[in-house]
């Protein structure tokens, strides 16, 4: 066994010994569709994570999930197995390892490592609110009941955001062979699926000009930084450190159009490629159904103008492909339907229990957004105000380093110029339907918003809430669509678009040094930067033995506006956190009026939920007049480094709190 | 010459690159070493600093009385390493350090460095040796939080390590600076 096999054999146990199980799993799997099936090698990683991924999303659905893993990683094994013994009898296997390490996969395995590495050192956690709120506590979930969160009653009841990422958090938690659940091993699968997408950026430059893939490389990652800083901060931004989809739903929309556009046969593998990372992303959030349609757009009309022979199957020519775009919206449809049905067999005894949203189902808000946005006479005012906001917002608000959403525009309008300017003749068309409709396409994703603002979003919706966070989405997915069609011209050889590669990477690494600090990234996290975390975790530390299984309990924080009450949640998922309780004083009524009617209503609302114990994290005014006569010891005086953690016991017609454990939770 | 340049792969383009970016790297390191360390101690007394939203407890502490407690001092001449000691009940956020070059400027984010926790309360700045006119330290984000402050200490004694040790964020700029530079040599190279 020559040279390269040796290294590709020894890498892969490197990493399954090093905790990087999953990416040796993914890795495998990706040789063996490189060596089977002949998809390049800067793809494979990227495809062979969507199919793994999307394996054991439908064993969970069939709360199979624990069986799923150990099946898909059985299934990765016997493959990379078949593909090393078919090419070795062959006499090719050294061929095939040296093809596979390409640049960019060696980037992909240097980088996880250097990444692994850091959260080994620095221990990165959850501390963004939304990872409290489901992405971060879906995860940990998963994993402490071993199946989806629609099987089991917990705090999260209610929620619908369906499962890839917390099931592709739970593969990598497995395969890494975690014993508790660990936060920065969530991390790390985010970041793996992202840097799958950056390697899958460079499949042009597998066979030849292969300086250019490290520059690929660099333009991906730098991407990143540069969508999650959109001007001078003080703070650390929390790009590769963070749970949330969006950075995820970039790189799987932007995936599913570059395997396919990248792929030499478009027909077949292109589009079931393509399908693979069209189902991970419509099972990422449900947004991820409204990019999976524009991506059937866009490569829809980069096959009709693809001049090369296009066959799907045994079908050629037109029909295959309409069929192609066909098999890729209903794969998305599937998908979309296919969860909506889950959520209704899995949670038909508690569907009264959602609250929240508009109510409006998604075809719903499509048809009323479409009437108000063609008929002005029937324009809201919300309607009418939120339109101005957004068309102003494209003009005026940063989304990234390089500015508002014009200037990325303007950027990306630059890159598919050069492109078009210097590709060969017959791709030109290619090239300009690309730009065209995944314009397009970001006019549907901007009016889509708008529609979600005016219907689902309260008031937030005047101050565009998330916009930054939405529109990135679009931009990096579409920013590197640009830059991979830049690629292929540049594979030619042609000086020009080498050079525009070589400066578009300039430039971006140009803003990314000028916007993001050292005190910025990643690296310099250290607990402090988590410390609204940590100083919740603090007091769950100090009462955790006063808490048990199966207690039911009602956080209460004075002045919280929700932000804590979710690190509770997340702190204490082992256990029912109720729904928050409020009750609102009577200004007609005197104090012992007011604190009777309160104290009435928490009685029946604990009686509801069966509430067993309080904990008082900040104590409040209004905590002490309205029901402080309930508590045997004080709760006012919790404050920011104390706690009380108390048991409700029920008597005739009422109920009294009495202490279990309280007092400061430091040293 | 021409003939030279196109014989040199891109792996060993590579591995010239990172040997070229790391010696810079050192060599910067040590110029800054020698730079810092023939500074002057001194000791920042805390009566000397200017505070904002913070009032002092009867035991030597401090309150915090809303989320955004500053403290100023007026530096005027060259620093290296800022070390001081500081023990908050809560965890503080991340503790920036805002700085001024000049005579009249005032605070903004783009001067801005964060401290380094190095152990148990101790933190740490490294301003490289330049001319700092005053800084501005924001301990914490939590309104009510306590703070004992304790030494604070302007051109701390640099230790090797410090300046030559290369941390993740050097690891990646010498990886990300090697790897552009390699990518510009195979377009020089080929179209040479």
């Amino acid at each position: 066994m020559k040279k390269s096999a040796v290294l590709l054999f020894a890498v892969l146990a490197a990493m399954r010994f090093f905790g990087l199980g999953g990416a040796a799993c993914v890795l495998a799997a990706a040789f063996a569709l490189y060596a089977l099936a002949d998809i390049k090698p800067s793809t494979a990683p990227f495809v062979a994570l969507t199919v793994l991924l999307n394996i054991n999303i439908l064993f969970s659905l069939f709360n199979m999930l624990k069986v799923g893993v150990y099946a898909s990683a059985g299934l990765s094994a016997a493959l990379f197995a078949a593909a090393v013994v078919k090419n070795a009898k062959d006499g090719r296997l050294d061929k095939k390892a040296e093809g596979f390490l390409t640049p960019s996969v060696l980037f992909l395995i240097g980088a996880s490592a250097l990444l692994r590495r850091f959260f080994a050192v620095s221990q990165p956690v959850f501390s963004q609110w939304d990872e409290f709120s489901f992405w971060g506590i879906a995860a940990k979930l998963t994993f402490n009941h071993n199946a989806i969160y629609t099987y089991y009653k917990s705090s999260m009841l209610g929620v619908s955001i369906p499962p890839a990422l917390p099931v592709l958090v739970y593969m990598f938690e497995k395969l890494g062979f975690c014993a508790v659940f660990s936060e920065r091993q969530a991390f790390f699968a985010y970041d793996f699926l992202i840097l799958c997408g950056v390697t899958a950026m460079s499949r042009a430059f597998d066979a030849g000009e292969r300086h250019l893939s490290r520059l690929v490389s660099v333009f991906g990652v730098a991407v990143v930084f540069f969508f999650a800083n959109t001007g001078y901060s003080d703070y650390v931004s929390r790009a590769f450190m963070s749970a949330y989809s969006d950075f995820p739903m970039a790189f799987l929309f932007a995936g599913a159009l570059r395997v396919y556009i990248l792929q030499k046969d478009k027909g077949t593998a292109g589009t079931l490629c393509a399908a693979s990372a069209i189902v991970a992303l419509t099972f990422t959030k449900d947004m991820g159904f409204a990019l999976s349609c524009i991506a059937a757009f866009i490569l829809f009309f980069d096959s009709v103008f693809d001049k090369n022979e296009y066959r799907l199957f045994k079908i050629k020519g037109v029909w295959a492909k309409i069929l192609s775009a066909a098999v890729m919206l209903c794969a998305s449809l599937g998908t979309f339907m296919g969860w909506s049905a889950h959520l209704a067999k899995t949670l038909s005894a508690n569907r009264t229990d959602f609250g929240g949203e508009a109510g409006m189902s998604m075809f719903g808000m499509l048809i009323s957004g479409v009437k108000e946005l063609l008929i002005p006479s029937a324009r809201s005012e919300k309607f009418t105000a939120v339109t101005a906001n957004m068309i102003s917002a494209f003009f005026d608000r940063r989304v990234c380093a390089v500015g508002s959403g014009l200037a990325v525009c303007v950027f990306i309008a630059a890159i598919f110029a050069v492109a078009f300017l210097t590709a060969k003749k017959q791709n030109r068309r290619g090239v300009a339907s690309a730009f065209v409709t995944s314009a397009v396409g970001f006019v549907g994703y901007y009016v889509f918003h708008l529609f979600l603002y005016v219907y689902v979003f309260r008031d937030e919706a005047y101050t565009l809430a998330s916009y930054e966070r939405y529109m990135s989405i679009y931009y990096l997915a579409w920013l590197c669509l640009a830059f991979v069609v830049l690629t292929l011209s540049a594979k030619e050889g042609k000086v020009l678009p080498q050079t525009a590669c070589l400066f578009a990477t300039a430039f971006v690494l140009f803003l990314f040094a000028r916007y993001v600090k050292e005190g910025n990234m990643l690296f310099s996290a250290d607990k402090n930067t988590f410390s609204a975390r940590y100083n919740i975790t603090q007091k769950t530390d100090y009462l955790k033995d006063a808490i048990e299984k199966d207690d039911v309990i009602w956080v209460y924080s004075g002045g919280d506006s929700g932000g804590k009450w979710f690190i509770y949640c997340y702190e204490l998922s082992d256990n029912y956190i109720v729904p928050d309780f409020f009750a609102a004083a009577d200004g007609g009524l005197t104090d012992e009026e007011n604190a009777e009617k309160i104290q009435a209503e928490m009685l029946e609302y604990f009686k509801k939920y069966n509430v067993t114990n309080v904990l008082v994290d900040f104590g409040s005014a209004e905590l002490q007049t309205y029901m402080g006569d309930l508590f045997d010891a004080d709760p006012g005086e919790w404050g920011l480094v104390s706690a009380g953690y108390y048991k409700v016991n029920y008597t005739d017609g009422g109920m009294t709190v009495n202490l279990l454990k309280g007092g400061t939770v430091i040293d | 010459m021409k003939e030279k340049i196109k014989k040199i792969g891109t792996g060993s383009a590579f591995l010239l690159s990172v040997l070229c970016f790391s010696t810079m790297f050192f060599a910067g390191g040590i110029v800054k070493y020698v730079k810092i360390s023939s500074l002057q101690e001194q000791t920042l007394q805390f009566e000397n600093f200017t505070l904002n939203s913070m009032k002092p407890l009867d035991d030597g502490a401090w309150a915090c009385t809303d989320s955004d407690p500053q403290i100023i001092i007026e530096i005027g001449e060259n620093a290296g390493i800022l070390r001081f000691e500081m023990d908050s009940e809560l965890y503080t956020g991340d503790i920036a350090v805002y700085y001024t070059e000049s005579e009249n400027a005032d605070f903004t984010p783009k001067k801005i460095l964060w401290a380094k926790d190095v152990s148990d309360n101790i933190y740490k700045i490294d301003f490289g040796g330049k001319y700092i006119q005053k800084i501005r330290i924001d301990p914490t984000v939590y309104g009510g939080d306590r703070i004992v402050f304790g030494d604070f200490a302007i051109n701390f004694p640099p230790t090797a390590a410090d300046c030559l040790l290369p941390d993740f964020y050097d690891i990646f700029v010498i990886s990300v600076c090697s790897v552009t530079v390699c990518a510009a040599f195979g377009i020089v190279k080929k179209f040479l």
